[in-house]
C-alpha cells in the first residue's frame, strides 16, 4: 500500500518526472521502473512493453483514500459519490443481470429527494401544456386507462458516465462506467400523450418539470428541468413510466411517475414528473445551455475555459461496453489461462456491431459474440473467452463498436468543462496467481 | 314467646299456600311481555349493510392513508439521514480558509464533490461564478472569495494523469 501511494504521489507532484521514471521514451516500462511498478502492484506485468505511454495501470488509477459505500435499505452497496445531492454509482461487476435489478440502479439527483406522495398514486397529476391545442391535466389513473401500456427493457445512462477518464479532471461527479441501467419499464408512450394534446405545428421541443426541490431549499427554483427535440419525444421507446421491473417506481428513482428517454442523457428522464411543456424554441431550464449536457463541435484544449456558446446539446449517448462477470481487482488462481467473459454493450440510439477484448493493452483483440437487443434501446449481451499467456497482472480492456463503425477510444475524447459523453474503453485489472 | 301447636299449624298452612300460589302459573300474575319487534324491512337491512360497508371502507382508507403517511415520513427521515452525513470541518485538509469553505459549500452540498475534484485556481474561480449563475449560490466576492478559492486551489489542485502540463495552457 505504501509503495502504491508513493507512486501516485509522485504522479501528483511531478507527473512528467514520474512518467519519465515509470515509462521509457517510447512508453515502455524498463528495468528498475518496471520492477518498481510491478512491486507497487504486487505482480509482474507481462505486457508492460505494450502499456501506452502516459497511462497508469488501472489498478493504480483508483481514487485515493478508498471508496465510500452507500448503505441504504432497498439499495445494493453502490459506490457513494456524494450525499447531498445523493449520487451513487453501480460497480461494473454488479451490472451482470440482463435486466438491472432495482436495488442495483445507479442514483443521480440534482436536487433534494421529495417526500413520497402519500395519496393514492393514481391521483398524481401530470400536465401537458404549451404549444398544444388541448392542454391536458391527467391523473395517472387516466393516463393508464386512456393510453396503451407497454413494457420495454431500456437503457438509462447518465450523460456524465465515464467522466472519471477525462484528463484533466472536469467538474461533476467522477463516474467510472457504472452510471448505466437497463431496467424493464412499464408505462405509456409519451408520443400517445402528446398526440392526445393535439400539438400545434410550432411544437418543436419539450421542457420537463419534476417535484424534486432545489438544493438551496428555494421552492420556486426547479433543481433541474431539461428538454429535447420533439422527434425524440415521439419515438416509440420514450415512455411516461409508471413501473420498474413490475413494481411501482421506488421513491429514489422517481415515484410515482417519470420519463424514460433511453439512449440520451439520463437527465432527460425526468423523475417525479409533474409537467411537460411543448415549446417552439429549445428549453431554457436549469441544465440547458452553456456547458450543461453540451459538448464542443470544434474540440477545445483540455482544461481550458469555455462558456459553451458554440457547443451542441448531447443527443444520442456514445457506444460503450462493460465487462460484468469479472470484478476490477479480481484475484484468480495461479495457472488460470482461459477466461470466460461476458458483459453488456450499448450505443445510444444506435446498436452495437461488435465487442472486442484485449489482455495486452490493445496490442491484440479478440472478438466476442454479441446478441441482438430484445427491443430497441435495450442493451446487448456479449460473451466469449480469452486466453492468457501466463500468471501475473493483466488488464482486460473492453471495446465496443457501434453500428456506424465507431469504436470506444483508449482515452476520453472531446474534453469539455463539465465532462460529458466520455466513452473511453473499460479497463478491468486482474491478478492471476 | 311461644306458639301453640294450632298457631304453628296455621302459619305452616299460610306459607304452603303462598308457595303454591307462587308455583302456579296464574296468567293474571304474569309480567306483560312486549310483542316481538318485526324484523327490519329488506330496504332498511340493505341500507344498514351499505352504511357498514362504507364505514369499513372509510376506516380502511384512513388506516391506509395513515400508514402511507407514516411510511412516507419514515422514508423521508431515512433519506434525510443519508443526505446529511455528520460531516465536520476536519473532513477537509487543514489550512487557511478551511472554516469558510466548509461553512459556505455545505450550505448546499456535502464535501464529497469537493474532495473528488481537482482544478487549477482559474477553474475554481470560474466555478464560483457558475454556481452563482446556474445554481443560485449567493455571490461570493472580495476577500472571502480569495480565501475560499485559494484554499480550494491549494488543496484540490488537478492531480489526474501524467499529462496535465498541456502545452497550450499557461
Amino acid at each position: 500500500m505504501s509503495r502504491e501511494r508513493s507512486l501516485q504521489e509522485l504522479y501528483a507532484q511531478d507527473p512528467e518526472r514520474a512518467d519519465a521514471l515509470a515509462f521509457g521514451r517510447r512508453g515502455a516500462l524498463k528495468g528498475p521502473a518496471l520492477a518498481a511498478m510491478g512491486a507497487a502492484l504486487g505482480a509482474t506485468i507481462p505486457f508492460a512493453g505494450r502499456m501506452p505511454e502516459g497511462l497508469l495501470p488501472a489498478a493504480l488509477a483508483q481514487p485515493a483514500g478508498g471508496t465510500p459505500t452507500l448503505r441504504m435499505d432497498g439499495k445494493a452497496p453502490l459506490i457513494l459519490l456524494g450525499e447531498r445531492p445523493l449520487v451513487a454509482e453501480t460497480p461494473e461487476s454488479m451490472l451482470d443481470d440482463d435486466v438491472t435489478p432495482t436495488d442495483k440502479f445507479f442514483i443521480r439527483n440534482n436536487g433534494g429527494i421529495p417526500e413520497r406522495f402519500a395519496g393514492d398514486p393514481k391521483t398524481w397529476r401530470v400536465k401537458i401544456e404549451g404549444e398544444v391545442n388541448t392542454p391536458l391535466d391527467l391523473t395517472l389513473g387516466e393516463l393508464e386507462s386512456r393510453f396503451e401500456t407497454v413494457t420495454l427493457r431500456l437503457q438509462m445512462e447518465c450523460g456524465g458516465n465515464g467522466r472519471a477518464a477525462f484528463t484533466p479532471e472536469t467538474r461533476g461527479n467522477q463516474w467510472g462506467n457504472g452510471a448505466i441501467s437497463n431496467g424493464e419499464w412499464t408505462g405509456v408512450r409519451l408520443r400517445d400523450v402528446i398526440r392526445a394534446a393535439s400539438p400545434k405545428d410550432s411544437a418543436r421541443f419539450t421542457g420537463h418539470y419534476g417535484a424534486d426541490p432545489h438544493l438551496s431549499g428555494d421552492p420556486s427554483r426547479p433543481s433541474i428541468s431539461r428538454g429535447m427535440p420533439i422527434a425524440k419525444a415521439m419515438e416509440d421507446t420514450t415512455l411516461v413510466a409508471l413501473r420498474l421491473n413490475g413494481e411501482p417506481i421506488p421513491l429514489l428513482h422517481g415515484y410515482p411517475v417519470r420519463l424514460i428517454t433511453p439512449g440520451w442523457p439520463g437527465s432527460l428522464s425526468q423523475k417525479w414528473l409533474t409537467r411537460i411543456v411543448l415549446r417552439a424554441t429549445p428549453h431554457d431550464g436549469p441544465g440547458m445551455g452553456g456547458t450543461s449536457y453540451r459538448v464542443p463541435v470544434k474540440p477545445i484544449v483540455p482544461g481550458s475555459s469555455n462558456n459553451g456558446a458554440d457547443f451542441v446539446d448531447i443527443a444520442s449517448m456514445p457506444v460503450r461496453g462493460l465487462l460484468t462477470n469479472l470484478a476490477h481487482g479480481s484475484r484468480l488462481p495461479a495457472g488460470t489461462r482461459r477466461l470466460d467473459l461476458r458483459g453488456h454493450a450499448w450505443a445510444g440510439d444506435l446498436t452495437v456491431r461488435a465487442v472486442h477484448v484485449s489482455a495486452d493493452f490493445g496490442a491484440s483483440w479478440t472478438e466476442m459474440r454479441v446478441n441482438d437487443a430484445p427491443n430497441r434501446h435495450a442493451w446487448q449481451r456479449w460473451q466469449g473467452s480469452l486466453e492468457l499467456p501466463s500468471d501475473g497482472y493483466f488488464e482486460i480492456w473492453t471495446r465496443a463498436t457501434d453500428s456506424q463503425g465507431r469504436m470506444q477510444p483508449h482515452a476520453a475524447a472531446n474534453w469539455n468543462p463539465q465532462g460529458y459523453a466520455a466513452n473511453a474503453m473499460a479497463r478491468t485489472a486482474i491478478l492471476v496467481g | 314467646m311461644s306458639l301453640s301447636a294450632l298457631e304453628k299449624g296455621a302459619l305452616g298452612a299460610v306459607c304452603a299456600l303462598g308457595l303454591l300460589v307462587m308455583a302456579m302459573d296464574v296468567p293474571a300474575l304474569r309480567r306483560p311481555v312486549p310483542p316481538a319487534p318485526l324484523p327490519p324491512t329488506p330496504a332498511a337491512l340493505a341500507t344498514a349493510e351499505a352504511d357498514a360497508r362504507a364505514a369499513a371502507i372509510r376506516a380502511e382508507a384512513g388506516r391506509q392513508e395513515a400508514e402511507r403517511a407514516a411510511a412516507a415520513k419514515a422514508e423521508a427521515d431515512r433519506l434525510a439521514a443519508v443526505q446529511h452525513p455528520a460531516e465536520t470541518e476536519d473532513v477537509l485538509p487543514a489550512g487557511n480558509g478551511r472554516e469558510e469553505v466548509f461553512a459556505r459549500c455545505t450550505a448546499c452540498h456535502s464535501t464529497a464533490i469537493i474532495r473528488r475534484s481537482g482544478f487549477s485556481r482559474a477553474r475554481w474561480d470560474e466555478l464560483m461564478d457558475w454556481m452563482t449563475e446556474k445554481q443560485g449560490m449567493a455571490p461570493l466576492e472580495g476577500d472571502v472569495r480569495v480565501l475560499v478559492v485559494d484554499y480550494l486551489a491549494q488543496h484540490f489542485a488537478p492531480r489526474r494523469g501524467p499529462r496535465n502540463a498541456n502545452p497550450f495552457l499557461n
